[in-house]
């Protein structure tokens, strides 16, 4: 009883301290409002044949809903990623140490601290929703409460992530840059900005793109989480659907853990 | 009173940004609809005949004729059609040579499939179609049978067909007109025809014939407009109106006027 409740206490600081944070939810309206209004509408028409019969990616999607998807997931890893440098912020100023010498364990205070990013992330995640409609991605409830479960591993995953960053990197600064240089490159290289064809072999992708990429791409794990938010929200894998959820499952499991060891060292 | 206040402000920035993204979900994200209004006129690709949907006939021009003439008046515009020989001519839409300077919307045979879907957006199905089978009397089955098939411009798959019919044991005999088709079945060339299920169903009804769907290994797609990738608030607009027209039984009774009672 007294490590749930320490559980919900570490979990409610986390919302709250979010919910009272201007910047972090600028960042997450802005974010989705530049990617979807601004890039997607920009490349739209590059994307598109001018002719029937004709097209550069033969896929039942225009860019906009193409993207769509990784823009979720976008947002969701940024706020997750910056719930992290929460972890920094108790350090420096004492906060850690005061929850380290409760009664709690160290595993219902990472994972208090986790949930709680993770929350605040899915919620980030949920505002890109809004803006279904103008990328005319038509959702059901069905698509929604889905999206919503494959948004809440992912940022399990993501936060966990960054708490293993924080774990790493003693000051703001440092965790900003870094967790850019993981974050963004891992975006990118996800699929989430140009499509791999599934309609291509694997010889006629390298054909289209250099091997060195079409390999980063199948080996960077956030490809099966934007395929699996893609096949929820646009219904459109390029993957085996039940690759996205196991492998968002299995780097939860094994970021966290890996979170843990370092958090029980520390 | 400072906590109420605390919360105000916190919330009140939620509120101000979920208000700003409900904001943009109605900026419109392209033109399309304001250049059709612009021109006064809807432009239309359609193949010079492809009965019931297409006619030719200016007293009964077809149900996507029509259809399309109730959308432009919802959209208070008129109604342009661009005639194109090479619809249909081949499987290829490619060469079929229709762009974006033709055309808003492609009618006429567009079904709803994700091959379409992959160069058109498609609006909403107005109508169920697939391969459906004709015939004086209800047949006991396929195998030995001598059909005449009529495919014109239909989006449905002639291969597909083509491999059905071969491994059901059924000879075939490939007709170019409707005419023809209900000739060779009246003078008992063939024992059935095969054709898209809209123009069986109104061949069926002419003759006093029964019709029925092919079996369900043969796809059926709902009948839909095309319309150019991107072109998100002409497609809304039509949409919408394709849902009116719907709502108000529009949709109905053209239906009924070309295509008779629909199959179950």
């Amino acid at each position: 009883m007294l490590q749930l409740g320490g559980l919900y206490g570490l979990w409610l600081r986390e919302v709250m301290r979010a919910v009272r944070d201007r910047g972090q939810l600028v960042g997450g309206a802005s974010r989705p409002i530049l990617w979807v209004l601004i890039l997607g509408i920009g490349l739209n028409p590059y994307f598109r044949g001018e002719v029937y019969g004709e097209a550069t990616f033969v896929v039942p999607f225009t860019y906009l809903q193409f993207i769509f998807p990784g823009v979720v997931a976008l947002n969701v890893m940024f706020t997750s990623v910056q719930s992290a440098v929460s972890v920094i912020w108790d350090r420096e100023f004492g906060f850690l140490r005061e929850v380290l010498v409760s009664p709690l364990s160290r595993t219902t205070i990472l994972l208090g601290k986790i949930l709680g990013g993770s929350t605040v992330a899915l919620l980030h995640g949920c505002l890109v929703l809004i803006l279904a409609r103008f990328a005319d991605v038509p959702l059901t409830p069905i698509d929604v409460l889905k999206a919503i479960g494959l948004m809440a591993i992912l940022s399990f995953a993501v936060t966990s992530l960054g708490v293993v960053i924080a774990n790493r990197i003693r000051t703001f600064e440092g965790f900003g840059i870094f967790s850019n240089a993981v974050i963004m490159p891992l975006y990118f290289t996800s699929s989430s900005m140009f499509p791999l064809d599934p309609a291509l072999s694997k010889e006629q992708t390298y054909v289209t793109y250099p091997e060195w990429l079409v390999t980063i791409v199948e080996y960077n794990p956030l490809t099966y989480a934007v395929d699996a938010l893609r096949g929820v929200l646009i219904h459109y894998n390029q993957f085996a659907p039940w690759m996205g959820i196991t492998v968002m499952v299995g780097c939860s499991v094994i970021l966290f853990s890996i979170a843990l060891f370092d958090f029980r060292r520390a | 009173m400072p906590e109420v206040s605390r919360l105000a402000s916190n919330f009140g920035a939620i509120g101000l940004v979920l208000t700003l993204l409900l904001a943009v979900t109605f900026l419109p994200p392209d033109n399309s609809l304001k250049e059709v209004r612009a021109g006064a006129s809807l432009r239309a690709c359609v193949p010079p005949s492809y009965p019931p949907l297409v006619t030719g006939y200016a007293d009964r021009p077809g149900l996507d004729v029509e259809l399309l003439q109730a959308v432009a008046v919802r959209l208070h515009v008129g109604l342009a059609l661009n005639s194109n020989d090479a619809i249909g001519r081949d499987f290829n839409p490619r060469n079929w040579g229709l762009n974006r300077a033709q055309c808003q919307v492609v009618a006429g045979g567009v079904v709803d499939s994700d091959q379409t879907r992959s160069f058109l957006e498609t609006a909403p199905q107005y109508a169920k179609t697939g391969w459906a089978i004709i015939s004086p009397r209800p047949l006991a089955g396929l195998k030995g049978l001598k059909v005449g098939v009529l495919t014109l411009v239909s989006g449905l798959d002639r291969i597909g067909l083509a491999s059905f019919l071969r491994s059901a044991g059924v000879q075939i005999q490939v007709v170019r007109t409707p005419e023809e088709l209900v000739a060779g079945i009246a003078e008992h060339r063939f024992d059935a025809g095969i054709t898209e299920a809209l123009l069986a169903t109104r061949l069926a009804a002419d003759q006093k014939w029964v019709a029925a769907w092919m079996p369900p290994e043969l796809k059926r797609y709902g009948l839909v407009f095309g319309l150019w990738k991107g072109e998100l608030t002409l497609k809304r607009a039509i949409d919408q109106a394709i849902n009116d027209l719907a709502a108000d039984g529009t949709i109905v009774a053209i239906l009924a006027r070309y295509a008779g009672v629909p199959l179950n």
